[in-house]
């Protein structure tokens, strides 16, 4: 299951994961994560703090909203990811092109 | 005596949950810790997914996928994943992902890369109409 809030500080997009990310559940996540690129200033702090699961359907997901928010000279910034989460990032190399930080917070000052 | 275990899923992305949980048990009953699990598990939806987006095309519950698990030696963990698509080999597909662009992220190709990645060895044959992929996980890796 796979549940995704979007919420906003000033002009930066929340984007709050909670569950699995796989094939299954990718398609979802993907059109509130590139829904939120679109709907601001294309300023995303994707919190992962709550995904527990997340195969390669995540991160092709990821890329297609991280790409489309630096195209609209924004970018997309991950938060909080679980152990799990984090090694599939980093097995990907995606963490060699998008900042990720330890805490919500700080992915949002870092903007 | 040496245990096993399979499973017949349909073509469907919600059942690969649980043909990977169920190889992830499977891996934790023969001794394999959490990271290796996690690993076989992730190794498993990855082929799943890719059989079923590219070799049967989408979903389709008249297609299936078996997998099958049994422990070679104590603290492995042997996956067989069998299906009925046209033949590919996977191992021999060059990814999107294994052409490291420094410049921009690979939009996608990762799943026969972290397999090969998280997987101890990786084989395939294609014998009476079926792919036949063979991972085998014992130890934990390192990934870095």
């Amino acid at each position: 299951m796979l549940e995704v809030n979007v919420s906003y500080i000033h002009e930066v997009a929340i984007v709050e994961a909670k569950g699995r990310i796989d094939s299954s559940t990718a398609a979802a996540f993907g059109e509130a994560l590139t829904g939120a690129v679109d709907a601001g200033s294309a300023r995303v702090v994707l919190d992962l703090s709550e995904v527990d699961y997340m195969s390669s359907a995540g991160l092709r997901e990821i890329v297609t909203a991280f790409k489309k928010a630096r195209s609209l000279q924004g970018d997309i910034r991950v938060a909080e990811p679980a152990p799990r989460v984090l090694e599939v990032l980093e097995l990907s190399g995606l963490d060699t092109f998008m900042k990720i930080y330890p805490s919500r917070a700080e992915a949002v000052n870092g903007f | 005596m040496t245990e096993s275990w399979s499973l017949t899923i349909a073509a469907s992305y919600r059942d690969i949950r649980l043909a990977a949980s169920t190889v992830a048990a499977a891996a934790r009953a023969v001794g394999l810790n959490e990271t290796a699990a996690h690993h076989c598990q992730l190794a498993v939806d990855e082929a799943c997914t890719n059989i079923i987006e590219h070799g049967y095309g989408g979903e389709n519950a008249e297609n299936s996928i078996l997998i099958a698990c049994s422990s070679p030696s104590p603290g492995c963990l042997l996956i067989e994943i069998t299906d009925s698509a046209p033949a590919f080999n996977p191992l021999t597909a060059d990814t999107q992902a294994d052409q490291r662009d420094t410049r921009s992220p690979p939009p996608g190709g990762w799943g026969v890369y972290f397999i090969k990645r998280l997987m101890d060895s990786v084989e395939y044959r294609y014998e009476h109409g079926q792919n036949h992929l063979l991972l085998k996980r014992c130890n934990a890796i390192d990934t870095s």
